[in-house]
């Protein structure tokens, strides 16, 4: 018997695949003791069940059954499937990860600054030395998937944005799953702004229909009159399961998210923004378009622990029948973070009456001069208005897609680059497309 | 000559109560129809119903139109065959923009008629044309479907779609209500300017007013689900000095 037979069943395919792959993870010496000190916690916590709070309405199913190993080989991928995952009519320098591997060759860097020049996380483990401490953000107090990640993570990439640099052209990183079964990605993503410096960062994850797990964090730090914004599209494929993380530390400067989220087969997206000096500011607008027996899952967590900051959150989420969505929204106000400003509004659609949608925001404050709103909504597509565009000769199936369309516009509308927008009206649209008319069904109520 | 429109016995009900109860009334191509009577008498069930509004059951009777069975056909089908209902109260659909919305609109009508898609040039064309006419900026087209519109405001919304969707048979539901009397004239010329020998217009309306405009031919009152008196134009002066009550 080895000296983990006692971890639980669950996270044994992980750990026959750590040991397995253990001499091939990039990284020496003290990461590689990282490494091992997140394995054994993470044996220890196993995947979280359904009674951790934070774990409620997320379906991790799929990773208790499967066994998910990582990807040494590479995919030859036609330049084509690249292009198509990426967004339509963005010209911007772009780096391509199939299956959680970075593809330099496919990437393209032409129209970066001169002093911006992303990393290979992979290169960077195994050359990194002594300055991989301050790179890689010890999750020690992380759960199972932190540790995990951390064990794991071999692919990803480094972005420094140096002290100044206002980054003009947007840069692209298309997440491609292809051709992976029973694989996994463990990425870890590096975004450094230094004071004043800004960059806008635009990703694609798709993907075709195997059964592969995406296990992204994104690490970020914002100095001071910094500007990160992030638009994530997350559109793999049917059979995946996708876990991601954004960790913010902000001083005085701002990140906004922009997140559309309709792929996998079950997924969970997550923002964790610390603010560490006063004027900070998060915006996150998100939106959740679940197909049926799809579960979509999103969690925030704000953490306003210095006075002056300001957030503003606003989420949308269509169901269709028999889906599952979810938003969690943590609002965290410490004592002496006076003077916050934030902002909370979730609102979902539920298209059929067997789709299920939670909606918890949770708002904890404990400084006394502060702003800070919350709203909650769950309705119906409106029978007046269905009528009244049926009345001018669209079909049930067009007058609801209108609805629904519009029911996420605003957010949409949100999106700081057209190609990005125009990615995320189509993405919605593919999605109603892919919807019959019963998964729409909608007794006119009368 | 055929009618356009023959509504025969009618009955509807909604929610379990019987509303319409045995209303006849027949349209021909080129005529102008005003309906007047009472509030709640059953008129916007009655336009409704004759654009398919789904939750009104029809418990007995049959409508014509085009010589076809009109409740076999869903909401859009009837709109796509040239009826059109000017509603009531029109429906804010924040989100859509008119533009939006109208293209949409004509272009799916156009498709199931097998017509060629109006492409965006000349969609704007036509519907800078018919805003004009109507006194509507563009600035009002570019704004969410009737959101923070006034009354006013929305019943020449209702004029604009009309006059974009060209349709045989517009069945106009109190579009004169809350007007003053400069909307109530470019209203009026929006009507008058459909008119033509191929369509016919159903005017549902609760005063005379409109009819010092629209001059129509026939007038019918309805009372409690039924048309109770028919006439010329002459009627609706009956009605303004005398009521309801004592006319019908
Ligand atoms: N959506 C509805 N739900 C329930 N009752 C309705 C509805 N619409 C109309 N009614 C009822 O039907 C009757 C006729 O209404 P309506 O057709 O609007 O009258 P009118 O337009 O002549 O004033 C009224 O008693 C009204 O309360
Ligand atoms: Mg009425």
């Amino acid at each position: 018997m080895t000296q983990h037979s006692e971890s639980p069943s669950d996270v044994a395919a992980f750990h026959a695949a750590y040991d397995h792959l253990k001499p091939a993870l990039p990284g020496a010496g003290w990461l590689r003791e990282l490494r091992h000190v997140a394995m054994t916690r993470f044996l220890s916590l196993g995947l979280p069940g359904r009674r951790a709070e934070q774990w409620r309405y997320a379906d991790l199913g799929p990773l208790r059954k499967g066994s998910f190993s990582p990807v040494t080989l590479a995919q030859e991928t036609e330049q084509a499937r690249i292009d198509a995952a990426a967004v339509p009519g963005l010209d911007a320098p772009r780096l391509v990860f199939i299956n959680g591997r970075f593809q330099r060759a496919l990437s393209r860097m032409e129209g970066l600054p001169a002093d911006l020049a992303p990393q290979s996380l992979r290169e960077v483990l195994i050359t990194g030395g002594g300055s991989l401490r301050d790179l890689i953000t010890d999750l020690r107090d992380g759960d199972a998937f932190d540790q995990l990640n951390t064990a794991m993570m071999s692919e990803g990439v480094v972005i420094d944005v140096p002290k100044g640099l206002k980054v003009e052209t947007p840069v692209e990183i298309v997440y491609l799953v292809d051709d992976a079964d029973d694989r996994a990605a463990h990425l870890r993503v590096v975004v450094r702004l230094g004071e004043g410096a800004s960059l806008k960062l635009i990703e694609s994850f798709k993907g075709d229909d195997s059964r592969f797990f995406t296990n992204l964090i994104t690490q970020t730090t914002i100095a001071d009159d910094a500007h990160l914004t992030l638009i994530r599209r997350q559109n793999e494929g049917a059979e995946t399961v996708h876990i991601s993380r954004i960790y913010a530390t902000l001083g005085r400067g701002a990140l906004a998210v922009h997140h559309l989220a309709t792929g996998g087969q079950s997924a969970r997206h997550e923002l964790r923004a610390d603010f560490t000096t006063e004027g900070g500011d998060v915006r996150y607008q998100g939106i959740q378009l679940a197909r049926p027996h799809q579960t979509l899952d999103t969690l925030t967590f704000l953490d306003h622990a210095v006075p002056n900051c300001t957030s503003d959150q606003a989420y949308r989420g269509v169901l269709a029948a028999q889906a599952v969505a979810s938003f969690q929204g943590k609002v965290l106000v410490r004592r002496d973070a006076q003077k916050t400003d934030a902002k909370q509004k979730s609102d979902s659609l539920l298209l059929d009456r067997s789709a299920t949608s939670n909606a918890k925001p949770e708002l904890e404050i404990y400084a006394d001069d502060v702003q800070c709103a919350h709203g909650s909504t769950v309705g119906e597509l409106s029978t007046d208005q269905l009528f009244y565009l049926m009345a001018r000769g669209l079909s049930p199936l067009e007058a609801k897609a209108m609805l629904v369309e519009a029911f996420i516009a605003a957010l949409c509308d949100g999106v700081p680059d057209e190609a990005a927008r125009n990615a995320f009206i189509e993405t919605a649209r593919g999605w109603l497309q892919n919807l019959d008319i019963h998964d729409l069904a909608l007794k006119e109520a009368s | 000559m055929t009618h356009l429109l023959n509504i025969e016995n009618l009955h509807v009900a909604i929610q379990g109560e019987e509303i319409l109860k045995g209303l006849n009334l027949k349209i021909k191509a080129g005529e102008v129809h005003a309906i007047m009577g009472p509030n709640g008498a059953g008129k916007s069930t009655l336009a409704s119903t004759l654009a398919g509004r789904e939750s009104f059951e029809v418990l007995e009777g049959t409508v014509r139109y085009q010589d076809e069975d009109l409740l076999a056909l869903d909401a859009h089908e009837r709109a796509a065959k040239g009826i059109f209902l000017g509603f009531q109260y029109p429906t804010e659909i924040p989100g859509v923009s008119n533009l939006n919305f109208l293209r949409t609109a004509l272009n799916a009508q156009r498709r199931q008629r097998g017509e060629a898609e109006m492409d965006g040039g000349t969609f704007m064309k036509l519907a800078r044309e018919k805003a004009q006419n109507l006194g509507i900026s563009i600035e009002m087209l570019k704004r969410f479907v009737n959101v923070g519109f006034s009354g006013g405001e929305k019943k020449r919304n209702e004029m604009m779609q009309m006059a974009v969707l060209n349709p045989t048979l517009a069945i106009l539901d109190e579009t004169d209500s809350g007007l003053d009397i400069d909307a109530l004239k470019v209203v009026s010329d929006g009507i008058n300017a459909l008119r033509s020998a191929d369509k016919a217009i159903l005017l549902i309306t609760h005063y005379q007013r409109l009819l010092d405009y629209v001059t129509p031919d026939h007038v019918h009152v309805l009372a409690d689900g039924k048309i109770v008196r028919s006439g010329g134009p002459e009627l609706a002066h009956e009605l303004e000095e005398k009521g309801y009550q004592a006319v019908a």
